[in-house]
């Protein structure tokens, strides 16, 4: 950093003592007078937002967070997925959801079934406490804080369809994995893990993924 | 001073009108049905396909409470900027980006850019009032405390995932320097390159600047990022400063240069992160600030800052809701610079002064967080910092002679805790102190307190308290040399900080927020001149002043698709000394900004138009002010033409208007004129 390293005693120059403050001006006014600029700004302030506020009526649509994206992908996932005919009974067989360590999502996601229409069976959505519930759902969603590894090895070849947020996920034989990519949500697949359980997925879903492993080995890029 | 105590009736008018004001509105909102948050955000979302929900935007930040958390629920008024948006506006450098947030403005003395957040911008102040992070690692040195936002910054803004400003006190979490406002650069990973990066720009003053990156991300989840950047740009060729109109009719010619190379390298696998990065800018000046004495027009004057860090980060979630990160790291900072002076004004024999200061230091950090049932959130924090050197030295070249020359060892240390809390479903009661304790001066003991109200979805209100400092810098506190006296009395610089926040998301493309926020600064360290003295003998840094800024910030977004975008803000900021109640030096009474991004040919080419005007400033020393001003800049940019292919091409000040910025009061000039318009055309392939 360049910064004044002598002092060059006798020449003339702006003197040190010139105080990094040295302004003119007049005396403060009280701050909150309707006289001065700030008291008129406040006012005007308020008054806009409370324009705004009131004018607004219902409230406008929600802020989205990244477990309500992600719990509204979970339920487009399971839309367009299939099971093999034998986990899916008739045609009133519930699918079942389990999300396994984010209890906001599936918080979320129990408020999207409750309200969707047009779903081609009825949905649950259930809080897993243990791995081993998971065999008992079409489709798992772990969270980052839940070890991976075990939830994939008790639903192996069971058709169930594995989604989780982990960095490492389908390294470790999951399904899909959600990423957070410059503020978005984007997911990845791993199409022949898919298959080898017996699952398929709709090719639309494979058309928006980030990225699609089709070959034993990592995800290609697009 | 109490500004509610006012003895004016204006006060308790203004107040029953806006109470009036505010609860007919609320009368009015009251009618409309209340709906819990988590079932409006699944009712917005049913409504939305695969294809709209890649499209969401999910704002979050991590430099308000050291984790990762919604905007919305940070304890603090922040602003995100996106490498998106550093690609659509065709910023140069992080102080381009920073110029462009509300609250904020840059300016440039030929030398460095400098940041103020809220009317606070002292000239001679090196940057020590705003903290500058690195992924969280502090990037501010310990000889200036310099926050290197402009050309000095050691990293190439093409490496910029998302810039973090996060206005208000920081201390809390970060200690030292995070006095007006933290600004948390995040860098790309190797994941997002995925291949390599080539890119070349060509502007205005022979300006050619190149860089070469690769990232990665392996089959076992191993990711890796290198990057190298050359800028060489031969500057103005010719600046005119009247002030020194003796010397070659009062033009600098040739004696703007800079070159500059930075590097950057990271690899992470699992929770376990290895970065460094480097940075190398020498830089001409042209201003012969400290003159006369300095010599005018001599390409000799000319200094190189240096800045390296590495760090290694641990971080893992654990099971039980545990968060654990911890991270060592090792950094270095030298200024290595020449001037030539001209001692005796009858004589013409020049010599040579060399100052060298430089900085090793180590840091560890640890941090432990865990969250009980969702309802609460503890952090608490560990954090050191070893100065290895902290080297003063000065000296003429010949005849050979040393001003100063003297190494210092110090220490400190910060103890940091952060509770966060949801005593109601709808309401976030955030506190959190840090205590710091430090080798020269003593303790520090910093609060920090916010309420965070979300009584319906789009809607948030905070109310925010907190105390920040900075400690006095190794050349406040140490340097010791002719005419210079140190002082280890010196105690930090202060700042009390009040702000109310209102962020309301209205219909849908359109986003609201409002800041009203009182700052008080204490014990501000100001260099007076106390030759007269026998005790002191020269000049010396005191804790001396006090100032206090009110003001109000508001800014207004639309995000209407992804490409269509808009940004307008307003900050009104009344900052001035309490005791005689003038106003600071280089504080702008009002800003205003806007930033428009607007698709010009499908997905492909988008045109970003950035306004910026400020009111007139005052100079450092005397009664002078310079003028207001409205800036232009406008930049097209193309991305996939041809396939992995970047293209823009922008205009700086678009209509050429003439500006000056205030510089420090050691310069013989008051006010350093801006650049006119300017152009430059960049270029980026991935492969």
């Amino acid at each position: 950093m360049l910064a004044p390293s002598l002092l060059r005693s006798g020449l003339p120059g702006p003197a040190a003592s010139a105080g990094r403050w040295r302004t003119r001006g007049t005396r403060g006014r009280p701050v909150l007078s309707l006289g001065t600029l700030f008291g008129r700004l406040l006012l005007a302030t308020l008054a806009t937002w409370s324009g705004a506020w009131a004018a607004e009526g219902t409230a406008g649509p929600a802020r989205f967070t990244e477990a309500g994206v992600k719990a509204a992908f979970l339920l487009n996932f399971a839309n367009y997925a299939e099971w093999p005919a034998i986990r899916m009974g008739g045609t009133n067989t519930p699918l079942v959801i389990g999300v396994f360590g984010h209890d906001e999502v599936a918080a979320i996601l129990q408020d999207l079934v409750q309200r969707k229409t047009g779903l081609k069976r009825p949905y649950v959505v259930v809080g897993l406490t243990s791995t081993n519930e998971a065999r008992g759902c079409h489709l798992v969603f772990v969270g980052k804080t839940r070890d991976a590894d075990e939830v994939i090895a008790t639903v192996k070849g069971m058709g169930v369809l594995t989604v989780g947020e982990s960095s490492d996920f389908l390294e470790r034989g999951g399904m899909i994995q959600f990423s957070l990519v410059e503020e978005h949500v984007v997911f990845d697949i791993q199409q022949l893990t898919i298959e080898d359980s017996g699952l398929k997925i709709s090719s639309k879903v494979l058309a928006l993924a980030r990225r699609v492993g089709r070959k034993s080995g990592p995800p290609l890029s697009r | 001073m109490n500004p509610l105590r006012s003895q004016q009736p204006d006060v308790r008018w203004a107040v029953l009108l806006a109470g009036t004001v505010l609860a007919a509105a609320m009368v009015c909102r009251s009618g409309a049905a209340e709906v819990p948050p988590s079932q409006e955000q699944a009712e917005a979302l049913m409504a939305l396909d695969l294809e709209d929900l890649l499209e969401i935007r999910i704002r979050t930040v991590y430099g308000a409470s050291k984790h990762d958390q919604s905007v919305t629920e940070a304890p603090a008024s922040v602003t995100l900027v996106t490498r998106e948006d550093i690609q659509q506006f065709g910023y140069r450098t992080l102080g381009d980006i920073l110029n462009s947030v509300h609250g904020l403005y840059v300016t440039y003395d030929r030398g460095y850019q400098y940041v103020g957040i809220r009317g606070v911008n002292r000239p001679g102040d090196y940057g020590g009032a705003v903290l500058v992070t690195l992924n969280g690692h502090r990037l501010n040195e310990p000889v200036y405390d310099s926050s290197m936002v402009g050309q000095d910054f050691p990293l190439d803004v093409d490496l910029i995932e998302r810039v973090e400003v996060i206005r208000g006190p920081g201390s809390v979490l970060f200690g030292n320097n995070a006095f007006c406002g933290v600004i948390n650069v995040i860098t790309r990973q190797g994941g997002d390159l995925q291949g390599a990066e080539i890119s070349g720009s060509a502007g205005s003053f022979d300006t050619y600047s190149g860089r070469f990156s690769y990232g990665q991300r392996l089959t076992n989840g191993l990711e890796v990022l290198m990057s190298g950047t050359f800028r060489d740009s031969a500057g103005h060729d010719r600046l005119h400063y009247p002030e020194f109109s003796g010397v070659n009719g009062g033009d600098a010619e040739n004696v703007d240069a800079e070159r500059l190379s930075t590097f950057h390298a990271s690899a992470s696998y699992g929770g376990l992160s290895l970065s460094g990065c480097y940075g190398l800018r020498e830089k001409h000046f042209p201003t012969a600030c400290y003159g006369p004495g300095t010599v005018f027009n001599d390409s000799r004057f000319k200094g190189t800052d240096e800045r390296g860090a590495v760090e290694l980060k641990y971080e893992k979630s654990l099971e039980g809701d545990w968060g654990l990160m911890a991270r060592v790291g090792y950094d270095r900072y030298s200024w290595d610079g020449t001037a030539p002076y001209q001692y005796d004004p009858t004589s013409p024999v020049i010599t040579i002064n060399r100052d060298r200061p430089s900085a090793n230091w180590c840091i560890g950090e640890m941090q432990v967080s865990k969250e009980f049932a969702e309802r609460l959130r503890l952090t608490m924090g560990l954090e050191g910092r070893k100065d290895i050197a902290v080297e003063q030295w000065v000296y003429d070249v010949d005849p050979p002679y040393t001003y100063i020359h003297r190494t210092i060892r110090t220490d400190n240390i910060g103890l940091y805790a952060q509770s966060e809390c949801s005593v109601l479903t709808n309401l976030i009661l955030n506190a959190g102190v840090r205590y710091d304790h430090y080798q020269t001066f003593g303790d520090a003991v910093n609060p920090r307190a916010g309420l965070i109200s979300h009584p319906w979805q789009p809607t948030v209100f905070k109310l925010l308290y907190g105390q920040a400092y900075r400690a006095p810098n190794a050349y406040e506190f140490d340097y010791e040399a002719p005419g210079y006296c140190a002082n280890h009395d010196l105690e930090p610089e202060t700042i009390h900080s009040y702000e109310a926040v209102w962020e309301q998301q209205l219909s849908r493309p359109l986003r609201l927020s409002t800041a009203l926020f009182y700052n008080r600064i204490e014990d501000q360290i100001v260099q007076v001149d106390e030759t007269a003295d026998p005790a002191v003998g020269g000049v010396i840094f005191r804790n001396l002043g006090e100032a206090e800024v009110l003001g109000v910030e508001t800014e207004l977004e639309a995000l209407w698709a992804s490409r269509l975008r808009g940004r307008v803000s307003y900050t009104y900021a009344d900052a001035h000394e309490i005791a005689t109640g003038v106003r600071l030096s280089n504080s702008p009474e009002h800003v205003a900004k806007l930033n428009l991004a607007v698709p010009v040919f499908q997905e492909k080419l988008t045109a970003g138009l950035e306004l910026q005007a400020m009111s007139r400033r005052l100079s450092a020393t005397t009664s002078d002010s310079t003028p207001g001003f409205l800036v232009a800049n406008l930049t097209l940019f193309s991305r996939e033409l041809v396939r992995g292919l970047e293209l823009s091409a922008s205009v700086y000040n678009l209509f050429d208007k003439r500006y000056y910025d205030p510089v420090a009061p050691d310069f013989d000039q008051q006010f350093i004129l801006q650049d006119g318009r300017a152009f430059r055309v960049k270029l980026t392939y991935r492969f």
